[in-house]
Parts: structure tokens; sequence; C-alpha cells
């Protein structure tokens, strides 16, 4: 092996000792010559090979084998071919094609070149003609760099440039970095995008030309503390190249690289936030003014019942503020009694929220009487409701209150005047009571007197005493009616019977049995049909039908009268009606017959005026209404009403 | 008062009344009667009492045959009158009219659940009011068979 490298190196060097040989001296420096050379060859990293005119290696020093990963002995008189991979080879060839032509020598760019083992490596070559003594180029010899260490930190560099720009323009704001200029170093898409300007007008711009006006300020600051302190956040507008404004939140990051200082920001479009905020606070607003200027009175009380919030009405109503009422206790806030109907609805919650028993949206309804800081006390209505979280559990207690001051008194002051109206009544009551035992003494003393008077001095009075007496008498007996027919009347409604099933065929039979006489008397025919059962009291609608039909028999015109009875269905009542051929009532005195003692007709006719007026008192109470249709000398028809109603369901 | 008349064996009425003109009335419808009868006349219920149970003043008086009781007096209310009456062993089998101004179906009710013997009002008629108490003093004196130990 050695032989054969000294006789490479014999040649390579043969154009050179051509010239000396001869010479001993020169001999030996040639030898000395030859021996540093060999060595340089033998000793340099970069590997130095000849290759004949068809491509063999003719020599190769270490280093080409170190490159290749063969041997000296194996890669002599192979190809170059085979250690190149087949798409390098047609530019190879041209460059060595160009250079055993030409002569001229040429640096090749780093290449890819196969190792022994199949693994790839990245070779540089400069390529130089190899000439015989005469001149002529014989081969070509070249000088080969493994770059493969070089080539790979390169191809990860751009690698690592190709990803962070990735990553960089993926992002979803914008990116950039400015210097202490404020020149745009790098930016990503979306900060092109974003504002709209070219990479070439970018070029000559400043970070605070794309700042809205109004934001310049800040922006100063901003930059001035990120340079400074590190780092900085804000909110800010960017001004679009079409003008529009978009709001970004800015991230900034001091960054030194080198010698330079240079800001790198992130900023994310927060419009869509910033109008969903606006929103929020436009609706919170909203019923924010609602609360506070509402009549009702809300407040929150969280889950121990303490008070977290009170609207201003709250505050106005009693005069004591959120704070005060906040560290007041129940009976401080309210009356006793109220006090004591808010514990027990508040251990009723409690029982029922363990329980499970209170459904989602049921509210509690309360009515308390509060104490104002000027002494008085005002009634609410509050209905209760808890709030609750997403799994159901009550958080808080929503309490939404009514000012019931005015209406708890209003209803007090009825609460007292149907008191005083009760016990008027009860003192009527005991009035008429009193009436008819009392008032008729007297009565029937001055009658009885007067006529034991005429009785008794018969024979000494004239005939003008003895009309007299019968006046005085007449007095007093209609007096009696009078009182009598009042009485009835005050009856109706304090000495009713409860509500029974009544069979109205039957109470109109009793009322034209009482009516017998009458009836006779007059000749009166009355028709009837089939009348229903009703509930109520048998005894007063018995009085019913003989107060109207006494009248109709009783108010008859030329002819005799002609009375006929109906019932009819109507909605949820019973709708009655008595139809007469008597004398008929003007309109106008409609309501008037209804009024006690109110009579239309005089003495032609008998009676005190209470028939009808008893009778409406009656169909009153029995939830119904009576009314009439007539016309003077057209007959009349009475109507009244008796509700359908259940048995014992009374008044 | 009427005198007695020791031939006839007379009977004797009580008559509770406060007001002197039914007195009065009673006395003079009373007069025409052909019954010998005695009319005692108190005033107020206990006075009523005290006579039917010959009490104090009354110890000498004669036990009632009827009573006409009014049910509007004073002192004691003639309804409480009548039930210590028909409460009372001695006395209940004595008949009690209730004679009164009150055509109030609740008094008339009332004073026959406390056993009242009848009831009647008075009327306003002079005659008519002879005529009920000469009619009540007939049935009850004259033909309702009363027991003779009724006393």
């Amino acid at each position: 092996m050695r032989t054969k490298d000294e006789r490479k190196l014999k040649t390579v060097l043969g154009s050179v000792s051509a010239d000396i040989s001869g010479v001993k001296q020169l001999q030996e420096e040639l030898l000395k010559s030859e021996e540093k050379y060999r060595t340089i060859l033998e000793e340099m990293d970069e590997g130095y090979y000849e290759i004949d005119c068809k491509g063999n290696f003719t020599f190769i020093n270490e280093a080409v084998a170190r490159i290749f990963g063969g041997t000296r002995r194996e890669m002599l008189e192979m190809s170059y071919k085979q250690y190149i991979p087949q798409e390098n080879w047609s530019s190879t060839v041209a460059d060595y094609t160009s250079v055993f032509q030409t002569g001229i020598p040429k640096r090749r760019r780093p290449g890819v070149s196969l190792r022994k083992d199949g693994t790839k490596t990245y070779r540089e070559d400069s390529i130089f003609p190899l000439r015989n003594e005469k001149g002529e180029i014989i081969g070509l010899r070249g000088i080969a760099r493994d770059v493969t260490e070089q080539k790979l930190a390169e191809e990860a560099l751009i690698k690592e440039k190709l990803y962070s720009e990735a990553v960089i323009d993926s992002l979803p704001g914008i990116f950039y970095v400015i210097d202490t200029e404020g020149r745009f170093v790098r930016y990503n898409k979306n900060a092109m995008e974003v504002v709209g300007y070219s990479a070439e007008e970018a070029q000559n711009m400043r970070a605070w030309d794309i700042i809205a006006e109004e934001d310049k300020e800040l922006m100063a600051a901003k930059l001035i503390e990120v340079f400074r302190d590190g780092a900085a956040d804000t909110e800010i507008k960017v001004v679009t190249k079409a003008g529009k404004k978009i709001p970004f939140h800015i991230t900034a990051k001091r960054v030194i690289l080198g010698d330079h200082t240079y800001m790198l920001g992130t900023g994310i479009d927060i419009s869509k936030r910033l109008a969903a905020e606006r929103a929020r606070d436009e609706s919170e607003k909203n019923y924010r003014l609602l609360a506070e200027n509402t009549t009702d009175i809300i407040s929150i009380v969280d889950k121990d019942f303490n008070l977290v919030w009170l609207s201003a009405s709250g505050e106005k109503l009693t005069g004591f503020s959120l704070e005060e009422q906040k560290y007041m206790t129940l009976d401080k806030k309210v009356t006793p009694e109220s006090a004591r109907r808010s514990l027990d609805l508040i251990k009723r919650i409690i029982r029922e929220e363990m329980e499970g028993t209170f459904p989602p949206d049921r509210h509690y309804d309360i009515q308390s009487e509060l104490y104002c800081k000027d002494g008085s006390t005002k009634w609410t209505e509050t209905k209760m409701r808890f709030i609750r979280d997403n799994q159901g559990k009550a958080v808080s207690m929503l309490m939404q209150g009514r000012d019931i001051d005015e209406r708890k008194k209003t209803e007090d002051a009825l609460q007292k005047t149907m008191e005083d109206l009760k016990r008027s009544n009860e003192e009527l009551q005991q009035f008429a009571y009193v009436a008819s035992h009392d008032l008729q003494e007297p009565l029937r003393m001055v009658s009885s007197y007067v006529q034991l008077l005429e009785k008794r001095y018969k024979d000494k009075l004239d005939p003008d005493a003895h009309d007299f007496i019968d006046y005085a008498v007449s007095g007093a007996k209609r007096m009696q009616n009078l009182i009598n027919d009042l009485l009835s009347y005050s009856r109706v409604g304090t000495r009713g019977k409860p509500f029974m099933p009544v069979d109205c065929s039957e109470v109109l039979y009793a009322a034209t049995s009482n009516l017998e006489v009458a009836i006779r008397e007059a000749g009166a025919v009355i028709d009837h049909d089939d009348l229903p059962q009703v509930i109520g009291d048998e005894g007063q609608l018995i009085q019913v039908f003989q107060n109207v039909i006494g009248n109709a028999v009783k108010f008859h015109g030329e002819e005799p009268p002609r009375i006929c009875i109906d019932a009819k269905l109507v909605g949820d009542e019973w709708v009655f009606s008595v139809k007469d051929n008597g004398i008929g009532i003007d309109p106008q005195f409609f309501e008037r017959i209804f009024l006690v003692f109110q009579r239309l007709n005089g003495t032609d006719y008998p009676g005190t005026g209470i028939g009808l007026s008893i009778a409406r008192k009656v169909v009153q109470r029995h939830g119904g209404r009576m009314w009439l249709e007539s016309q003077p000398g057209q007959g009349s028809t009475f109507y009244f009403t008796v509700p359908i109603r259940e048995k014992g369901d009374n008044e | 008062m009427i005198q007695q008349d020791i031939a006839v064996k007379p009977v004797d009425i009580l008559l509770v009344e406060d007001n002197p003109g039914d007195v009065r009335l009673t006395q003079e419808a009373l007069k025409d009667a052909k019954l010998k009868i005695n009319l005692h006349v108190v005033n107020d219920g206990i006075e009523a009492m005290a006579f039917l149970r010959r009490e104090g003043k009354y110890a000498e008086k004669p036990p009632a045959d009827l009573v006409l009781l009014d049910l509007n007096l004073p002192k004691k209310d003639g309804r409480q009158v009548l039930a210590e009456i028909k409460g009372d062993c001695d006395l209940r089998r004595t008949p009690v009219v209730i004679v009164t101004t009150s055509k109030a179906e609740e008094d008339i009710v009332k004073t026959y659940d406390l056993h009242a013997n009848c009831y009647v009002t008075k009327p306003l008629d002079l005659d008519q009011f002879i005529m009920m108490v000469q009619s009540i003093s007939h049935f009850w004196l004259t033909i309702v068979k009363l027991p003779t130990d009724g006393r």
C-alpha cells in the first residue's frame, strides 16, 4: 500500500521533479519536500483524491476514506459515482466534464454523498485538472470537505425558523417585534391582515403609526414601561389602514438580543369581549336601574338569611340603610307578631328545603309589619324565592316586597267598618226585636182603651166621636202592620234557615195555598211548568213566590188575573218568571217598588208595600237577582234567579 | 183583686204582667167570666216565682191553677220563669199560657221547647183581646182535665 502511495505521490509531484532531475541537492530537497507534502496529505482533514479520465479513483488520502466510510484499498479503481446518489450524477458529471475539458478549476456547492453504509453526508468539493508531464489533462484531482455537521445545523436552523414562523403566523392574535426606535422588525401574518398595510408600507412605519390618536399617550407610557421594567400590558386601540379602530389587549416583553433591545408584543382583538362587557354592563345597568327605582322592595339574603343586598326603595321605605339593616336583629326590624310569623316561615323553608319538598320555582309569601326609623310601622307583602346554582342548590334568596301599608290600613279600616256594620246590624236586630215587643204594647194600649172607651160610653158619644175612635183604631192597626212587616223584612237576613234542597213545585203549592182565599176571590188562574229543585231556604222561597204571586193577584185589571210561572236554566242559575196580565208598572218605578213601604197605589189596593222588598232580599240572600219587565196596562213579568249550588253551600 | 166567693170554689189565676194597661184589660175581660176567678197579679219574674213557690209575702197565697205569662218582664225574663216552672216537680203540671205581643217565630218555637202549654199573642182589637182571655180561662179551667193533685 505504501509503495503504491509513493508511486502515486511521485506521479503527483512528477511535473515538479521533472525540471530538477539530476541535481542531488535538489533531490534531497525534493525528498524533503515530498515528505512534507505526503505528511500534509495524510494528516489533513480535507480529503484529497485523484480520478482518471474514466472516473475511477486513482489516489485517495485517508480523509477521503473517512468521508466515504470505506478503506483506501477498496475505494481505488472504483468509480466516484458509487459515492454519489443517482439524482446527483448528472450535475456531478457535468462539473467534472467541464473541468476536464476546460482545465478551469471548479468549486462545487455542498452536495450529498453516500457513505459505504448508505448514510448521507454533505461534502464540499474543489476540483482541479490533473495533467501529465506534457501538460495534458489526464484526470481530475479534488479536495473534499465533509460539511455534514454544518449542513445539518443549517437545516435545523431553517426548520426552526420555519417552525417558529408557522407558530407566529398561526397565533390567534397579532405578533410583532419592534426595536427601540419603534420600527417593525418582525410581525406575523395576522398583524399584516389586521392593519392592512403591505410589507413595504410597514417597513417605513413606526409602531405608534397604527395606534389611535387618543391612545398614543398611553402607548408612549407603555413603551417606556416595557423598555424600563421588562414587561407591560394594556388595552389599546389599533387603527387600520382603512381607519377602523380595533381594541386590542397587548402584552409586551422586552427582549435583549446581542447589543440590541427589542420589544416583543402579542395582541388579542377584544372588540367582542368589550361588546359583551358593554352589553352586560348595559343589562346590569338596566337591572340595577330597575331594582333601584322600582317601588318594589328587592332584597337578597344569603342562605343563612343574612341581608346582602337591598334596593333603594327598601332603604327608603323604612329609612334604615342597607348597612343599618344588615346588623339589625329580626325583633328590631319587625313587630313581634311579624317576627314570629317570619321565624315560622324560615323554619318551614329550611325544613322543606332539607326534605326536598320545595318545588323549584315555588315561592313563599309573607306579610310583615316593619319598624321604620321614624318610629312608625309599615306593612309589606313579600314574595321569597330561592336563587339556585346549576345543581339546583339554593345559594341565596331573592325577596320581592311590596309596600301594602295603605292597602293594609284600608283593609284594617274596612275590617273595622265591617265590624261596625256587624255591630250596627246586631243593634238593628236588637232594635227590631225590641220593636216587635215594646213598640206594639203602647199601640195596643191606645187601640184597646179607645175601644174600651167606645164600648163603655157608647151612649154618651156623638157620631163624630165614633168616627174618631175608628180612625184611631185603624191607625193603630196600620201601625202594627208596618211594624210587623218591618220585622219580617229585617228577619230575612238574620233568621234564615240553612240552605237545603227545595222542590220549587212544592214551594209554589205552599205559596198558592197561603193565597187561596185571595186567588179564589179574584178568580185568578195560575199556569206553571215543572219547576226545578234548588238549594235554598224553603220558608223564604215560599215567601218570594207568595209575595210576587200575591201582587199579581192583587193588582189585576178588568180581566180576572192570569198568572204564568216558569223557570229556565240560564248559565249556572235558574231564572224564574212570574208573568201576569195585571195593571202593569211604569218603568220609572221599577226600582222604587222594591224599596220598603214604597207603594204605587193608594188605598184601592191594601198592603204596606213590603212584599217585593222582602222578596228581593230573600233572592239576594240566595245569591240571585230580581227585576221586572212591564208596561202600564200590559201586565208585568217578575224575574228572579237562584244560582245552582251544592247542598250545604251556604250564602 | 176579685173578692173570694166561699160557696163556689174559686180558681186562682196568676197573671205575670208588667204593663198595668194589660193588667187592667185582663181584669176587664175576666169581669164577665162565669167562673169565680181570683186573679193574682205580679209584675216581674222574681215575684212570679216567689208567688208560685209561696215564698215570703206569698206564703199564704193559694197555689195557681193557671199562669198567664208575658215574655218580656223586668228582672227575670218570662222564658226563664217558664223554664223554672217546667223544671220544678211541684209546679210543672200547672198550665202556663204565654200571652205576649211577639209574633216572632223564634219566640214561639223557644217557648214550646220550654214546654209552654200554649202561646197566644195579644190582639190589638179590644173585643178580640177579651175573647182571647175568656177563651183561655174557659178552655184551661173548664174543658181541660188536669190532675187533681196537680197543685
